[in-house]
This record gives C-alpha cells, sequence and structure tokens, in this order.
C-alpha cells in the first residue's frame, strides 16, 4: 500500500474568519477532504433564549461584521411572521435598499482584492494593486459606497442599528438618501466595468452537476423573500425548509454543515445559484450586460461565482438607483405590535447565499428557541465534495502548488467561517 | 496656500480606541497651522483624502507597543505590522492601508505614525485613565513635530 500524502493549508487565507484544509492522498486515492474550521463556536442561538425579541436583530448582526444585515433581515422577516406582522411596501422597499448596500460592499471587496487576485497569479490584492491600480482604487469605491448606503439607512456601516421588528427605527429624510445618487450613478458603470473585467478572466474548465439553490420570487431578484428552489427541481416555501435540508455536525469542524435530508447529498448556495435561477429578474442593465459577456446558464462552473458576483452588483447598484430617486419619506417607519406566542421562519440571500432563520417566542416577547443557517455552513460539505473532484487532476503538482490551488477553489464560495461557527451541539459520552 | 500636511485620527465609539480621535480633537486646539485635521473610522478612509499630501501623520490605538497608555513615534515603513493589526479579511488594517497606498502610488513621501497602547475592550466601554493621560502628550508631540517640519 502506498504511504499517505498528506497536504494541509494551516490558514486559509483572503477569507473571512479561521479555517484550515486537511487533504490526504494515498497513490491516486483521495482519502479525506477536511475544511477544518477551527474558529471557536459563538454559541449565538443559545445566547438569544430568553432575550426580548426586539433584541435579535443588534444581536444577530453581530455573528458578522461582513454581512450583517443579512441576519438582521432574516431575524425580523421571521420574527414578524412569528408575530402576524405585515409590513407596509414602503419599510419593504427600504429593506431591500439596505440588502443592496451590503451586498455592494461584500461583492466588491471580494471581487476585486479577495478573488480577482487568484485568476491574475497575485498572492493578494495588495500585491496586484501596483499593476491593477485602477481596478483596485474601483474596487474600494465600490465597497465605500455600499458602507456609505448601509451607514445612511442603517446608522451604521458595520452592525447597522436602524433595523427593528416592524421597519426601522427611523426612516431617511428624502435629502439623505438622494446624497447618494451621483455616486450611485458613478457606481452603476463601474459595476459594469467590472463585470465585463472578470468576465475576460481566465477560468479553469471544471463543472459538477450540482444542486443549487436559492430563493426565487415571482415578480422580483430575491433578497427577502421567495421560495426555496433548486436547480434539481424543487421548490417549496420557505417553511418547508427544515424538511429538505439539516445540519449536522462533524468531528473535524465547530461549524455545522448541511446537507439534504432526502440522500445526504451536499448542495451549493450563493450568487451562482441565484443567478441560474433567477437570471431573467435581474435588473436591465444586469440583463443586458449578462447577455454581452456571453454568460450560459445555467453555469456549473464555481470559479464563474465571480461573473455571479459582478452581475449582482450592477443589480443592486440599478436596484438601488431606482429606490433612492423615488424615495418619499413615509410614516410609521416602524408597525406596531404586540407580543404573543408564537413562531416563524423566514429565509432571505445573504451575499454568500441563502439563510434561514427560525424563533419561538413566548406571550411575554422572550425567544424561547433560535435556529440560524448561515449560508457558509451550508456550502461547507459542497466544498469538501468539490474538492474530492477538483484534486485528481492536480495531484501531480507539489504539495505546495496543490494546497495553494484548493485554497483557491475555496475562495470561490467567499467563505464566511465566523458566520458558520455561530453553534456547537455537545454529545456527551458517559463512559 | 493649500497645507500638504494631514493629520488623521483614527479610530471608533468604543473605550480607548477612541484615542486616535481624542488626539485629533486636541489638536485642533493646538493650532498647527496649515495642517488638515481629520477624523478616520476605517484606515481605508485615509485613502480619499492623500492627494497634494507630502506628509501624512496618523494617529491610532495599538497593541504590543508596551503598557496600557503606553505611545510611540514611528516613520513608516516602521512599525512592525502587529501592531496595527487588520481587524479581519475584509477591512484593511492601516499597515495594509498604507502598504496599499503605496503599491497605488499615492503614497505621501514622509509617513509619521504615533502609537497608543490600548487594552482589550468592549462596546460601551469607558475611555481608561491610562489612555486618557496619554492623549495630551501625544497631541504635544506631534504638534511640536508638525511645527518642526513646516519651520525646516
Amino acid at each position: 500500500m502506498a504511504d499517505p500524502r498528506t497536504i494541509r493549508v494551516d490558514v486559509l487565507t483572503r477569507v473571512e474568519g479561521e479555517g484550515a484544509l486537511n487533504i490526504r492522498v494515498r497513490g491516486d486515492a483521495i482519502e479525506e477532504v477536511q475544511l477544518n474550521i477551527y474558529e471557536p463556536p459563538r454559541l449565538f442561538e443559545a445566547l438569544l433564549r430568553g432575550r426580548p425579541l426586539e433584541e435579535v436583530p443588534d444581536i444577530t448582526a453581530r455573528i458578522c461584521g461582513i454581512c450583517p444585515v443579512a441576519y438582521q433581515m432574516t431575524s425580523v422577516h421571521a420574527l414578524e411572521a412569528a408575530l402576524g406582522v405585515q409590513i407596509s411596501p414602503e419599510i419593504r422597499r427600504l429593506r431591500r435598499l439596505l440588502y443592496c448596500g451590503e451586498w455592494i460592499e461584500s461583492h466588491a471587496l471580494h471581487i476585486h482584492l479577495l478573488h480577482a487576485p487568484d485568476f491574475l497569479g497575485y498572492e493578494s490584492g495588495l500585491t496586484m494593486a501596483a499593476d491593477y491600480p485602477q481596478e483596485v482604487n474601483r474596487g474600494l469605491r465600490l465597497k465605500k459606497h455600499g458602507n456609505q448606503l448601509l451607514e445612511m439607512l442603517g446608522g451604521r456601516a458595520i452592525h447597522p442599528i436602524n433595523v427593528a421588528v416592524g421597519g426601522f427605527y427611523r426612516a431617511p429624510r428624502r435629502d439623505e438618501l438622494a446624497a447618494l445618487i451621483p455616486d450611485f450613478e458613478w457606481g452603476l458603470e463601474a459595476a459594469v466595468e467590472t463585470t465585463r473585467w472578470v468576465a475576460g478572466l481566465n477560468f479553469p474548465d471544471f463543472t459538477q452537476p450540482y444542486e443549487m439553490v436559492a430563493l426565487v420570487h415571482p415578480d422580483e431578484y430575491p433578497f427577502n423573500e421567495g421560495s426555496v428552489v433548486s436547480t434539481a427541481g424543487t421548490s417549496v416555501p420557505v417553511t418547508e425548509y427544515e424538511r429538505q435540508f439539516e445540519e449536522f455536525h462533524v468531528v473535524h469542524s465547530t461549524a455545522l454543515q448541511s446537507q439534504r435530508i432526502s440522500g445526504g447529498a451536499s448542495y451549493f448556495v450563493g450568487p451562482l445559484a441565484r443567478v441560474n435561477l433567477n437570471r431573467d429578474r435581474l435588473s436591465p442593465t444586469a440583463r443586458r450586460v449578462a447577455d454581452e459577456i456571453g454568460l450560459e446558464t445555467p453555469c456549473w462552473n464555481p470559479f464563474r461565482s465571480i461573473v455571479a458576483r459582478a452581475l449582482e452588483v450592477v443589480h443592486a447598484y440599478e436596484e438601488a438607483l431606482a429606490i433612492l430617486r423615488d424615495y418619499c419619506p413615509f410614516q410609521p417607519s416602524r408597525i406596531s405590535y404586540g407580543h404573543r406566542a408564537g413562531e416563524g421562519c423566514a429565509a432571505t440571500e445573504a451575499p454568500r447565499g441563502l439563510i434561514f432563520h427560525r424563533y419561538v417566542v413566548n406571550d411575554a416577547g422572550q425567544i424561547e428557541f433560535a435556529k440560524i443557517v448561515p449560508p457558509t455552513s451550508q456550502n461547507q460539505k459542497q466544498i469538501e465534495d468539490d474538492l474530492r473532484s477538483f484534486l485528481p487532476p492536480i495531484l501531480h503538482e507539489s504539495d505546495e502548488r496543490v494546497a495553494a490551488l484548493c485554497e483557491q477553489f475555496v475562495r470561490n464560495y467567499d467563505p464566511c467561517i465566523s458566520c458558520s461557527t455561530h453553534f456547537l451541539k455537545l454529545h456527551r459520552e458517559r463512559l | 496656500m493649500p497645507s500638504d500636511t494631514l493629520f488623521v485620527g483614527i479610530g471608533s465609539d468604543h473605550g480607548d480606541d477612541r484615542v486616535g480621535w481624542l488626539v485629533a480633537d486636541e489638536l485642533v486646539g493646538q493650532v498647527v497651522s496649515a495642517t488638515i485635521i481629520r477624523r478616520a473610522k476605517s484606515p481605508l478612509d485615509l485613502l480619499d483624502w492623500l492627494e497634494g499630501i507630502r506628509c501624512l501623520a496618523i494617529c491610532d490605538a495599538c497593541r504590543g507597543a508596551g503598557p496600557i497608555g503606553s505611545w510611540r513615534r514611528w516613520r513608516w515603513p516602521r512599525p512592525d505590522p502587529p501592531l496595527f493589526r487588520s481587524s479581519g479579511s475584509h477591512a484593511l488594517g492601516l499597515v495594509d492601508t498604507l502598504q496599499l497606498a503605496l503599491r497605488l502610488g499615492v503614497l505621501p513621501e514622509e509617513v509619521l505614525l504615533w502609537g497608543v497602547e490600548i487594552g482589550v475592550g468592549q462596546p460601551g466601554d469607558r475611555l481608561s485613565a491610562e489612555v486618557a493621560a496619554a492623549i495630551s502628550p501625544v497631541a504635544h508631540d506631534v504638534a511640536s513635530v508638525l511645527r518642526l517640519r513646516q519651520a525646516a
């Protein structure tokens, strides 16, 4: 029997959070592929128990500094479902605007500084900057706009404080939002340039027969609402999410993984899944650019996730501009409600993919149970499965090169490891 | 005559991490002529303000420079990166931002850094007595260095 070959990336770089990659190969056989998340579990679901439900948006926002809006939006929609709260169309529109800001800042930075360097042969965005100053400056400016929108509407760029169950604590003035329009007009053109730029990158020829999962809404590109739909034909209301997908714990990771309940297969969430399932609901400019660059959908190449992200930045700018231009201040900024015992769930589309929350509340307005399923948790098993397919053709390379290529592969998913370590199930074995 | 000297205090609302902002506020009172004084929430903010600047002076909280409340001055390209650590992959730290500015060709010819040692804090913390005591000495040093530079 051949001696095993172990390839390890001790610290995954250019991803959010702390994780490693362990690969064991014997001869041509891949014996083990482990996405080893060692970031400490953060126990948010337990932390929420007993807390007033009004605190949930602010507490869950602290699961992540990159995608706090995703947690806030999912939590308020789930709690509103539990309480029977109907938000107004104006509130609904402002929530979409807030999500536009988060997609812009998250996607812009990942595209320009974290992911593009992989395709252009640089070890980091910093080393890339000297040769691509225009592109890096563009990415930084796009990110800044996203942060400005979050600050304007959310009260703060990191961990916004203006999101409430029922709406917002404060609706912005018209002049506050109008001040963003010139930058967003620039940003829309810059996002189109970004898409054309990334569409010209060299993409490895790698495809898998994924089951891609995203929200689908009949009228709009999904942010806060929709059915849970997959490329394998599943289409269920969000209330059925837990009948389709389950979380489980693996020994090598402090983050839970997810799989299909029926069959135990992995599945794929994120921008590529969204574009595959919702291309015709992208904004007009995003659809036009998708056609111009010749993006074929469904696309099964995860390396082209960078193109999907860029298209979503176009969409986010175009939708944000429409809202900024039309905005009229309104009252109430928050729909009032009474406490009652209940249970509610919701799914929204974080920058990295579908995110699901479920809460049980008591009649004193306290959280009795919380379940939070981030997109990166859902993608972990898929990443490991992908690497098992990705490895065989590259095993002739040196360990260093294999490690580097695998690390680049992981970055296709823009993983947010800190999000995925929100909970740890403890099983005590008495011997 | 437009100023070619920029002082930036980097900070946040949380406890001792306010020190950069407070030094900036104190510096305003010391009236160092022809110096633009700004507060920044993130090191990346600097990149918007560098046009025409020949001397960039920065004050930020740091860890690993000494006891809490102690402070040091460095001339870029020092100090060692761990002192002004990055806060995450999606938020460039001060050292990375300066390196980025260098690679983008916008880093001023002279960069001076003041770091004030802080402890581990929590959101909502008050400013510690040790760090509060450092604000005036740091501002005094910044003002002195910038005045001497302008007189040279």
